[in-house]
């Protein structure tokens, strides 16, 4: 019962999505089209930084938010409401307009929001910003005058290097945050389009992690010219790619491997008598593409695959072991023709445990 | 198919990364790959949550329980490869209720990948009692061999050696012994050792050797029986062995996303080395 409930909840949800949605028609494409963002998972959301701008013409601009980077033109037409980009045909409803937003609809949803011109002086704009601390409700932006970046989660404490650049589209401007300490270029976060440039205040257009808004940068401090980026140890080489998307556990150990960390946690892991527990311990944490680890994760179930808590005294221990003494790891590398490069790896180290003390640890 | 479409997943990304093609072509790629893929069957990482959503949708789409296990079985595999062994447990029991053809998989599952023994061996075991005198492959496994495992993960040697046996036999049998897998006479060696039976483990490292020459842990463990058998020198030859292939020879019997059983280390080897100076 419950579950023909379910069905036809689903089917209801389908038709009134198909009923709402309404394909664009060209002259409601024509004009610039800013890129949002795509739900790359359930609760996962990468920024999508490209702007197209469909021309009457039959002709779409494509272009990287990035200075420097060339767009390149195809042609576009909407025929009998499909939309076709160069030689791509979308079915009708697969481009949907809702207000001023653009959504593609596909197994990872992008969206687009038309572009309103706000003109700024680009020169007046860095004057404004550069060498400068602002903060927002989540986050503390260091802009150092040499293009880097240094953003502080305050909520985790985390700070991170990036680099940054005012964009024009048109007559307005975009901050523009991308690169990571490994790779100035690419993974941009989210276009910030400014609406106003104050000393003390910043008022941006874009999205801000949770929500598409206008929202304000207050100035907080000044940068000297001898101040960098004090980044934390662990920096993530891909900042957006979502954990089933990293590169999955077929990933190297230390030198020594399994056998490596073997002893040392039979030298290093004292046993808790009187302890009766039973079941697996397991980390789960990414080691980046430069051998470090970081974003650990622990999950701890009994014999019979049931979430329970552990006696601290064992799980403190493991963490202990695990975060701060299990340190030399190998990035895992590209396979085929690309065992050059190294990538963000998921890791998993389990411990199956029995009367305080490790019976097994496996990956 | 999946696997295809995924690398097609990555390849994009990787386009996206900036190693290959404009960025401008990397969002007509995109645009390509959305339509085409649009049945999501075929597109998402296992290990996705949306993948655990649609899995879950799925499943109630169906009445039919064959076609239910295979799709918890799925889930189930994405949910262990992420480590959400909780989630993994739930649909595997799932699966079996429904398809008890499951229980070999299964069973193997829980023995590599959660070290459970005890629950290993009663689905191997189950699945085993199906067809009875008849050595079951399960993936590219046996179901004795993999019986044997369970034992010996139990400390139970002598029961691993005659499940080992039986495998061993039977292929021996049926195909000759140079198509006997490596791995089982390994495996049967080293529990030989256990039960301090060097000679028998000895006679098996070598006809592992026989036919996997370059075998790390068949050299490693060959070390082992000969330095309980007092045979020093023919040791300290099989643990360099070992060495050369570790260093030359390593791409199979890495650690994969399960550990290679037997498997020989670094330090194992330079220790038994040190040993014997």
């Amino acid at each position: 019962m419950k579950r023909k409930h379910n069905q036809l909840l689903i089917f209801l949800l389908l038709v009134s999505v198909r009923s709402i949605a309404q394909s664009p028609t060209p002259a409601q494409l024509v004009g610039t089209w800013i890129g949002e963002s795509t739900e790359v998972d359930i609760g996962w959301v990468r920024p999508l930084p490209w702007r197209m701008t469909f021309r009457a013409d039959s002709t779409v601009e494509i272009a990287l938010m990035a200075n420097g980077e060339r767009p390149k033109t195809v042609r576009w037409q909407v025929k009998d409401r499909a939309v076709q980009i160069d030689t791509v045909q979308f079915g009708a409803a697969q481009w949907t307009l809702r207000g001023d937003q653009l959504h593609i609809n596909a197994w990872q949803p992008q969206r687009y929001r038309r572009f309103t011109d706000v003109p700024m002086d680009s020169a007046t704009v860095r004057k404004a910003i550069s060498s400068r601390t602002w903060s927002t409700d989540s986050l503390i932006y260091n802009l150092f005058d040499d293009g880097s970046v240094c953003l502080k989660n305050e909520r985790t404490g985390n700070t991170t290097l990036h680099y940054w650049q005012l964009v024009p589209v048109e007559s307005s401007i975009f901050l523009v945050i991308r690169g990571t300490h490994e790779n100035p270029v690419n993974f941009s976060h989210f276009p910030l389009q400014i609406t106003q440039a104050g000393s003390n205040m910043l008022t941006v257009r874009g999205w801000n992690g949770k929500r598409w808004g206008e929202f304000g940068f207050v100035r907080t401090g000044n940068l000297k010219p001898d101040d960098h980026c004090r980044t934390n140890d662990f920096q993530l080489c891909n900042t957006f790619l979502p954990p089933g998307d990293q590169k999955y556990p077929y990933y190297e150990y230390k030198k020594g491997r399994l056998g490596a960390i073997r002893r040392l946690v039979a030298r290093e892991f004292v046993p808790v008598s009187g302890v009766t527990q039973a079941g697996l311990v397991r980390f789960r944490f990414v080691v980046n593409c430069e051998g470090k680890a970081g974003m650990f994760e622990m999950q701890t179930v009994d014999e019979n695959y049931e979430p329970c808590r552990f006696d601290t005294r064992l799980t403190d221990q493991l963490r202990r072991i695990v975060q701060e003494r299990i340190t030399e790891w190998e990035p895992g590398k590209g396979t085929g023709n690309d065992t050059n490069n190294t990538y963000d790896t998921v890791c998993l180290l389990t411990f199956r445990l029995k009367d305080g003390q490790v019976a097994e640890i496996f990956p | 198919m999946k696997r295809l479409v995924l690398l097609f997943t990555l390849s994009l990304f990787c386009s996206f990364t900036g190693l290959a093609q404009s960025p401008a072509d990397w969002l007509l790629g995109q645009f390509a790959f959305m339509p085409r893929f649009a049945n999501p069957n075929s597109y998402f990482n296992e290990s996705s949550r949306r993948a655990y959503e649609f899995y879950g949708f799925e499943a109630t789409m169906t009445k039919d329980s064959v076609k239910q296990a295979e799709i918890w079985a799925t889930r189930a595999t994405g949910e262990m490869k992420f480590g959400n062994y909780d989630r993994a447990f739930a649909d595997f029991e799932k699966t079996v209720m429904l398809n008890p053809a499951w229980q070999g998989i299964i069973g193997w599952r829980y023995l590599f990948l959660f070290r459970d023994y005890p629950r290993a061996l009663a689905y191997l075991q189950a699945y085993d009692d199906r067809t009875p005198n008849f050595d079951d492959p399960i993936d590219d496994y046996s179901v004795n061999y993999l019986k044997g495992r369970a034992y010996a993960g139990m400390g139970q040697h002598d029961k691993a050696v005659q499940a080992y046996s039986v495998t061993i036999g039977d292929r021996s049998k049926r195909l000759g012994a140079e198509w006997v897998d490596y791995r089982y006479l390994v495996a049967r060696g080293v529990s030989y050792l256990h039960l301090k039976k060097a000679a028998e483990g000895l006679a098996d490292f070598d006809a592992a050797l026989k036919n996997y020459p370059k075998s790390i842990m068949a050299n490693y463990h060959k070390g082992r029986a000969l330095e309980q058998l007092g045979r020093l020198e023919e040791a300290k030859t099989a643990f360099r062995d070992a060495r050369f292939f570790l260093v030359s020879n390593h791409s199979f019997e890495r650690d994969y996303y399960y550990e290679q059983p037997d498997a020989a280390y670094e330090e194992d080897i330079e220790e038994a080395l040190a040993r014997l100076k």
